[in-house]
Parts: structure tokens; C-alpha cells; sequence
């Protein structure tokens, strides 16, 4: 038993010796996607069986054919002024601009800040006293002064995201040690040398990680603004199907959003296994 | 691959004190230290852990400044860190978001020599280092001594006139030691520049050096100063030979007599007893 059992596991590590590049990507896709798979199809599996025995009533809870048929039938047929893809890409837009803008600006705040000790002491203190506000707080104030239009749906994520990235940028320009910097130094680095090739690659795994953060916070901002000012988008699709006693839009509302989140979080998520995948791990500890 | 014309410089330490602040009390790590270093001399700095030698060693790289007295280098009072001066600390310190030649042309990038002759001289100090075929390669893949390999090749391709060496080789096992110490040995026999060279390791500093330098327990001064007369050029079969045993002895008795002090002041201080007078009493 034992001897069959090693020579199945020589048999295998021989085997994997072959593999080619492209073998070995399949391979890869497959344990990464199998377990998201097997956990998707269950939670469907649920849902289907809770609906098809009718243990649930179709007004609380619409069964998986009806919303993939109100999704198909949403891609053709507006519901309100826009198709689904129309209501997505309006929130798409609105999410990204908001997000875009305020890590971009905090960003460039928070490294200011690291280059102005005079600034950064007035400055810490009231972003200290903002940050814990919740956004959605500034919403009557935005709709006063902006408008409905889309200046104040974005402004709002730009309130939610721009103090919480620049504080993250502050931080993150502590993360160099102090090793690296002594010997980037000596090595004659010194001013925007030693930012752009020391101080900022050091700060990226950090900087990647709070606009991870800070792409989830603009997602709950923005449902929270088109719920209550909005014409379009899928945060309204959702609130007004909601008023008409029609879950299975809400569901494909809800499901949407899920989706695009998901997808866009895995983009920084690649982007940043690209940009810091290797090193990330060697930056403090043993260096 | 090495400048012939190229010479060390000399290094004068005036009368340097430090203090440190350490939670509202005046801590002195160095007192009263005065040395002189001719030019292209090899000179290692031994003495018990905590006594000052790497306070010492930032003073000359320019890293701290003393709190009072004064470091030329090469004539020049030390003000801050200068490209005339390398050094290769303890850990290899190497920037894990470039490969091994990015880390080795660090100092030429920043300094934005020419390109191609940037290239040329990596590929050169790498092979000096022995990781050819390694230029590619991610730091973190490297072994512990590929990486101090990696660290020394990236502070000598900026041609430091003066080397400091802060226990460069003290976190690796002894079998690398060993070959770190003969590939320094080799380095710095064909290029001659000034090196203070840290070192708990009496061996270490008796193969490499022209002069050793002890130091006091802290507050760190300087306790003696021996000639190494060996022959050059040194290899490590040297360690075995009569000469190098006598020295190793003497300098092994200064360093037990240092030790013994400090825990005579520990006890002394922990059993309450008064310290003697004209002693200061410091403890870590």
C-alpha cells in the first residue's frame, strides 16, 4: 500500500516535470476557478430549491429562471429611461470618475504632504476629524449646491474616497525601512531620484491595498446616492423596482452590481500581483 | 576592471563624542575617540557588541552627526552622505523591486552616468563577485550570501575611495564568511581603497586588516591600536600560521579584560553598590 502509494506520487511529480507552459496555466485556472465554481453553482442550487418548492413566496424571493429571464428581456427593453447595460454603464461611469478622482487626488495630496511637514500638521488633524464622517452625510449638502446632475453623485465619492487616500499615501511613505533609505543614500540617491526609485515602489504594495478598500467604499457611496438622487443607474433601477413590488429587477439590479464590483476589484488585484506579485512579501523582514 | 591610479583616502577622527537620548537621559556611545586612517589602509574596528562601533561608522558615512568633535574625509569635513564613501551594512539592504543588475546599477542610474558603460561595469563587478549568469535574476531568489555578494558589487561599481563595512559578512554562516572574506581579500588587494571594516570576529579582522582597532565596552574609546604585519598578498591559510595565532591571543586577552569590566559595572550596579569614582555608570 505504502509503496504503491510513492510510486503514484513519483509517477506524479514525473509527469509534472512535462507540463507545458500552457498545460500549467489550464491547470491553474482550473484549481483557482474550480472551488469559486462549485460555491456559485451550490448557492444557486439553494436558491432554485428554495423557489421551485415554492418555500419561499415569488414576491420575497423571484426563482433563478424568472431573473435570468427579466435580465435577458433587460438587455433589449428599457426599464425606467435606460436598458441594464445603459443603468450599468451610467454607475460604471459615475463609480470610476468619483473613485478615479479621489485616489488621484489623494494620492498627489499624500505625497505632498510627505514633502511638507508645515502643511501636514494643519492639515492631519481635520482629516482625522472628516474621515470618520460617512460620506452619504453630505449628500442634502451636495444635492443643494450641485444639483441632481451628475456633479454631485460624484462629488460624493470624491468625499468618501479623497481624505481616506491621502491619509493611506501619507502612511504608505512611511513604509520604506530605514535600511533601504541609509543605502539608497549612500548610493547617492537623493530628491525625486529617491522617491520615484525607493520611496514610491516601497509605498505601491500599500497604496494598491487602501484603494482596494476605497473601491468598495465608492461602490456603497454610489448605491446610497442613486437611491436617493438619481434618474438612472443601477442603484435606482433597484429603488424604484423595489416601489413597484418587482424583485426579480432588483435581483438583476443587485446580481449586476455584484458582477462589476467583483470585476473591477479583480483588475487592482491583477494589477497589483503585476506590479509588486514578486517582491511584496521581501519589503520588510528580512531587508 | 579596477583603476590602478585610483588611491584611498585618508580619514581623521578628531576628538568625536556621541550622546544619544534615550528616554530623557544623555546616553554616551562614544567618548573622546580619535583616530587617523592613511590612505588605502585596511582597518578593522573590534570591540564588545554595544560599545560604538556602528555609531562610529555612521559618523564617518555621514549618516549621524557627532555631538561634538570633527570627521574629515579626505580633507574635507563630513557633512552628509557622499558617493566618495560606500557602505555595505549588516543585512544587504537590496531593493527587492529590481532585479540583481538593477540593484548592482543603482548608483551609476542615480547618478545618471552613461548607459552602455553602466551595463559594461555591472556585468564587470558582478563577475568580480562571481554571480554571472545571475543578472537577471530577482534578489529575493538569492541565497544569503549571493545577496551580500550582490550588495558588496553594488557599493564598489561607484568606486568608493573609502569603504565602510559594518559586520558585512556577521549574518552569514561560516562556510560564506569564509568565501566573502577571501573575495574581499582579492577585491581590495587589487584596488587598495581606504576600508574601516567592523568586526566582533578577531579572525576576520586579523586576515583582512593592516591595523586593528579596539574599543572599549560603552561608552566606546579607543582601548588599542595594533599593526597587523603580515605579508600581503593573504589567503585564509593564514589563520593557521604561528604569527597569526600570537596576535589572535593578544588581542583575544584585551577584549576578555573589556568584557570582564562591563559585568564588573553591571554587578556592582544591580547589587546597589556605589560606582567607583570618576566612573560613569551606563547599562543597556
Amino acid at each position: 500500500m505504502g509503496d504503491q502509494f510513492s510510486d503514484s506520487f513519483d509517477q506524479k511529480a514525473q509527469t509534472r516535470r512535462h507540463l507545458t507552459t500552457l498545460e500549467q496555466t489550464l491547470r491553474r485556472l482550473v484549481t483557482t476557478l474550480g472551488p469559486t465554481l462549485s460555491s456559485l453553482l451550490a448557492l444557486l442550487g439553494v436558491w432554485w430549491f428554495l423557489t421551485s418548492r415554492g418555500l419561499v413566496p415569488p414576491e420575497t424571493l423571484p426563482s433563478p429562471g424568472l431573473v435570468y429571464y427579466t435580465a435577458f428581456t433587460l438587455l433589449g427593453q428599457p426599464y425606467g429611461p435606460d436598458t441594464l447595460l445603459g443603468h450599468a454603464s451610467i454607475t460604471c461611469f459615475r463609480v470610476l470618475a468619483g473613485f478615479g478622482l479621489g485616489v488621484a487626488c489623494g494620492l498627489l495630496f499624500g505625497i505632498l504632504l510627505k514633502f511638507l511637514p508645515r502643511v501636514h500638521v494643519l492639515v492631519d488633524p481635520l482629516f482625522s476629524f472628516l474621515r470618520p464622517i460617512p460620506a452619504f452625510a453630505f449628500i442634502t449638502l451636495l444635492l443643494l449646491t450641485l444639483g441632481v446632475g451628475e456633479g454631485s453623485k460624484i462629488a460624493l465619492l470624491f468625499i468618501a474616497v479623497f481624505p481616506a487616500m491621502t491619509i493611506y499615501t501619507d502612511a504608505a511613505m512611511n513604509a520604506l525601512p530605514i535600511e533601504l533609505e541609509e543605502s539608497a543614500r549612500m548610493l547617492g540617491s537623493r530628491g525625486a531620484g529617491l522617491f520615484v526609485h525607493v520611496r514610491f515602489p516601497a509605498a505601491l504594495p500599500d497604496l494598491l491595498a487602501g484603494s482596494r478598500v476605497l473601491l468598495a467604499v465608492s461602490w456603497t457611496a454610489m448605491m446610497g446616492a442613486e437611491l436617493v438622487a438619481a434618474e438612472s443607474g443601477l442603484g435606482w433601477m433597484i429603488w424604484s423596482a423595489l416601489k413597484h413590488s418587482r424583485t426579480d429587477v432588483v435581483f438583476v439590479g443587485v446580481i449586476m452590481i455584484a458582477v462589476i464590483a467583483a470585476l473591477m476589484d479583480y483588475c487592482i488585484v491583477l494589477g497589483s500581483e503585476a506590479l509588486t506579485g514578486g517582491w511584496r512579501a521581501h519589503v520588510r523582514g528580512q531587508w | 576592471m579596477t583603476n590602478s591610479l585610483r588611491q584611498g583616502i585618508p580619514v581623521e577622527i578628531e576628538s568625536v563624542a556621541k550622546q544619544f537620548r534615550v528616554r530623557g537621559q544623555e546616553l554616551p556611545a562614544l567618548i573622546d575617540v580619535s583616530m587617523s586612517i592613511r590612505p588605502g589602509q585596511f582597518v578593522s574596528l573590534v570591540g564588545p557588541s554595544g560599545c560604538g562601533k556602528s555609531t562610529l561608522l555612521r559618523l564617518v558615512a555621514g549618516l549621524d552627526s557627532p555631538s561634538s568633535g570633527q570627521i574629515r574625509v579626505n580633507d574635507i569635513p563630513v557633512v552628509g552622505p557622499s558617493q566618495t564613501c560606500g557602505v555595505v551594512f549588516q543585512r544587504p539592504a537590496l531593493f527587492p523591486w529590481f532585479d540583481v543588475t538593477g540593484n548592482v546599477t543603482f548608483g551609476p542610474r542615480m547618478q545618471r552616468r552613461d548607459r552602455r558603460e553602466t551595463q559594461r561595469l555591472a556585468k564587470a563587478y558582478l563577475e568580480a563577485v562571481g554571480l554571472q549568469g545571475f543578472e537577471h535574476h530577482k534578489v529575493y531568489e538569492l541565497s544569503g550570501g549571493m545577496q551580500h555578494r550582490v550588495a558588496l558589487a553594488r557599493v564598489l561599481i561607484n568606486r568608493p575611495t573609502l569603504l565602510l563595512m559594518d559586520e558585512p559578512f556577521g549574518a552569514l554562516d561560516a562556510q560564506t564568511r569564509l568565501i566573502m572574506q577571501e573575495l574581499l581579500l582579492h577585491i581590495w588587494e587589487a584596488d587598495r581603497s581606504t576600508v574601516l571594516f567592523i568586526t566582533h570576529d578577531v579572525d576576520e579582522a586579523l586576515l583582512l586588516s593592516d591595523r586593528v582597532v579596539l574599543m572599549t565596552a560603552r561608552p566606546g574609546r579607543i582601548k588599542a591600536d595594533y599593526q597587523v604585519n603580515l605579508p600581503r598578498p593573504r589567503s585564509l591559510s593564514l589563520i593557521t600560521s604561528a604569527e597569526f595565532v600570537t596576535s589572535k591571543a593578544e588581542i583575544l586577552h584585551s577584549i576578555r579584560e573589556e568584557i570582564l569590566k562591563t559585568s564588573d559595572i553591571e554587578q556592582r550596579f544591580l547589587l546597589g553598590a556605589p560606582p567607583r569614582p570618576n566612573e560613569t555608570l551606563e547599562l543597556p
